[in-house]
């Protein structure tokens, strides 16, 4: 591992690769704090001037503004309670309520730190053990991915934290909307209206800016004041980066769980942000502190996401099947550049390859050193006015969405949505049980209709496979568990009324 | 058992979306018949699961909505924000977005930002004009200048050109 580890560096140390690394940085970083743009949208139109790069330059462009994007889309989660980028929308849950409290600084560095620890174990898992991470991956089929898509739908009765009712049925809304579009196994159009644009299904970006950022927006039209309801800001972005490190179970828990999920191809790191968020919940020994400004609600969801987002190139290098849209558009690069993804790419190219692995860990370097710089001027927002920055967002969000795929169909689906988060909002219905529905009901509906295809119409298939039926329990166990900590808490809420009698 | 006029509002409202959930969810498993057997077997699934937790949900707000009296000098019972402030609120990025597409995203912009800042009571015409040009200016330099992503034009202009 080591002598790859230098091949790499080796490889890396080139000035002009840098300075295309920095450059890239530095426009990931723009581009994950406008809501809608993403890491995909910047590294599909970063391609086209890819290609008179050579092979290393343009992956390691492609890597860094990824990385960058991805990284910084935690930002403006914690600053506006707006997602920059999806995979980053679990932050807020506890991101946004430590820069209410004037600790936005704190809550970046928490952020920065475990998103850096992340990418970087993430990389050196992925240059250690790729082949044997790639076995696990080829042992799951459509019944493990239902298995694994029920795990994700298991969260939504510990997400729900008022009415598990309330959040199943958000659920049952979200993957309804997953259902819209043409069925990917039988190809037959669902709940389209004859309109063509629901014919590939509802995007998740417009549905998260909507319940998010429109919805967000909306509520500091009308409450007004600063974010920061100090009206100053605490702390500085190194003690942030320090706090990391005090929780170091929480860190690699949750980075390994990305590396298990990420490497899945297909369920992405949007689930894996979800799911550690809540493990960390599960295990905390005061639960309550989650949603409050809790350190390991932030460093959960952004090691998880970066981490699922590295392991996800294991399977793209080493079989040429993408983990996510990123690691397929870095194949799309690859396949311009002529060089063909598969087992023997790590011995026919190994300077390249292991190049462009070092490199994703001098693109977390430099995303570090880029962010500590600019995390204090990004705090300040949370000391402007909310009717000032109203406006302002609501202008980039229509803009951001409208940008996903140029079509205003994305702009009327925000817009419902943001109308759809502030009723939920108002009458606590929980939104997030929603995005996971979205999120999930298509790997859940395909894998279903697979399995059954596989079995000749058994069900029995789910639970006699090993893999499949270990995590249709910890999806049991899970609901169980929530269900008992509900009933417990309602328990001692009535003692605690009785007593008050 | 008394809660407050907000907990009660809330309850009244739970319960009228839990409804209209109950009706949805129905008319999703209505409409899945007419679909293929296999493609409607998700939705379907969806539909039973969605319409009793929504059914549950309106069991459970009804029953706080006729049990619970609202007592208005429990806490949590005021109301923040003017009819005004709700209005440009809720209805401001709506009705945004319906002048993105009459006037195309620049015209609209241009008027929307400084009439929004207006509403939400931001009197310094400079200010408004500076907020409204600096963000402009950064969105042509990010998605134009960058991405090379036109913003949306407008409908009325291109209805104007066809005739």
């Amino acid at each position: 591992m080591l002598d790859n580890l230098l091949l790499g560096l080796h490889a890396v140390l080139a000035w002009e690769h840098l300075f295309v690394m920095f450059l890239a940085t530095l426009a990931g970083l723009v581009v994950g704090v406008v809501p809608g743009l993403g890491p995909i949208t910047a590294m599909a139109l970063l391609i086209p001037f890819t290609f008179s790069m050579q092979p290393l330059s343009a992956l390691l462009a492609l890597a860094s503004i990824s990385v960058a994007a991805n990284c910084s889309g935690a930002f403006t989660s914690i600053l506006l309670n707006v997602p920059g980028e999806t995979s980053s929308a679990a932050t807020c849950f506890d991101g946004h309520p430590m820069a209410k409290q004037g600790r936005a600084t704190v809550a970046i560095g928490l952020s920065i730190g475990a998103s850096f620890f992340a990418a970087v174990i993430g990389v050196l898992v992925v240059i250690a053990i790729a082949q044997p991470l790639v076995t696990v991956a080829l042992a799951f089929g459509p019944p493990e991915y239902f298995a694994l898509a029920a795990v994700g739908i298991s969260l939504v009765a510990g997400l729900s934290a008022n009415s598990a009712t309330k959040g199943l049925m958000m659920a049952a809304f979200g993957l309804w909307l997953s259902s819209i579009g043409v069925d990917s196994v039988i190809g037959e159009p669902r709940f389209t209206f004859g309109l063509l644009e629901l014919q590939d299904g509802i995007n998740l970006v417009p549905v998260m800016t909507g319940i998010f950022a429109i919805t967000e927006i909306m509520d500091w039209m009308k409450e007004r004041g600063t974010i920061s309801r100090l009206g100053r800001i605490e702390g500085s972005v190194w003690q942030g980066i320090v706090e990391t490190f005090r929780y170091p179970v929480a860190l690699i828990r949750s980075t390994f769980v990305g590396i298990g999920v990420g490497v899945v191809p297909g369920v992405g790191a949007v689930a894996a942000s979800f799911l550690s968020y809540e493990i960390e919940k599960r295990f905390s020994k005061d639960p309550s502190r989650f949603g409050k400004g809790a350190p390991e609600g932030v460093i959960a969801p952004e090691a998880s996401n970066n981490s699922a987002i590295c392991a996800g190139l294991a399977p793209a290098l080493t079989l040429g099947v993408p983990g996510g849209a990123t690691s397929a558009l870095l194949l799309v690069a690859l396949t311009v550049h002529g060089i063909r993804p598969g087992p023997m790419l790590f011995t026919s190219q190994p300077s390249l390859i292991y190049g462009f692995l070092v490199g994703l860990i001098f693109g977390a370097v430099m995303f570090l050193i880029v962010s500590v710089m600019c995390a204090r001027a990004l705090s300040l927002v949370t000391l402007v006015r909310a009717e000032v920055l109203g406006p302002i967002f609501l202008v980039i969000s229509f803009a951001g969405v409208f940008a996903q795929n140029q079509q205003f169909s994305a702009v009327i689906v925000a817009i419902i949505f943001g109308v759809v988060g502030c009723i939920a909002k108002a009458f606590d219905f929980p939104a997030v049980p929603l995005v996971l529905g979205l999120v999930l009901g298509r790997l859940l509906d395909t894998s279903f209709n697979q399995s059954l295809a596989m079995s000749d119409g058994s069900w029995m298939i789910f639970l006699t496979r090993p893999i499949s039926g270990s995590l249709l329990a910890v999806a049991a166990v899970m609901v169980a568990m929530s269900m008992f900590a509900r009933l417990r808490r309602r328990k001692s809420a009535q003692i605690f009324a009785g007593g008050q009698d | 058992m008394t809660i407050s006029v907000e907990q009660y509002r809330s309850a009244l409202g739970s319960a009228i979306i839990s409804a209209v959930a109950v009706v949805g969810f129905l008319a999703i498993y209505l409409g899945a018949g007419s679909l293929g057997q296999e493609a409607a077997f998700f939705p379907r699934l969806v539909a039973v699961l969605g319409g009793m937790s929504a059914a549950i949900a309106l069991a459970e707000s009804c029953y706080t909505v006729l049990t619970a009296k609202p007592d208005a000098q429990r806490a949590g019972s005021s109301d923040k924000g003017t009819w005004t402030d709700f209005f440009v609120s809720y209805g401001g990025p709506p009705l945004y977005g319906l002048m993105v597409f009459v006037f195309g995203f620049w015209a609209a912009s241009a008027v929307g930002i400084p009439g929004l800042l207006y509403l939400l009571g931001e009197r310094r015409p400079l200010f408004s004009f500076s907020i409204t040009g600096g963000t402009l200016l950064i969105i042509y330099v990010v998605f134009d200048l960058c991405f090379d992503i036109k913003m949306p034009g407008s409908f009325l202009y291109e209805i104007m050109v066809q005739r």
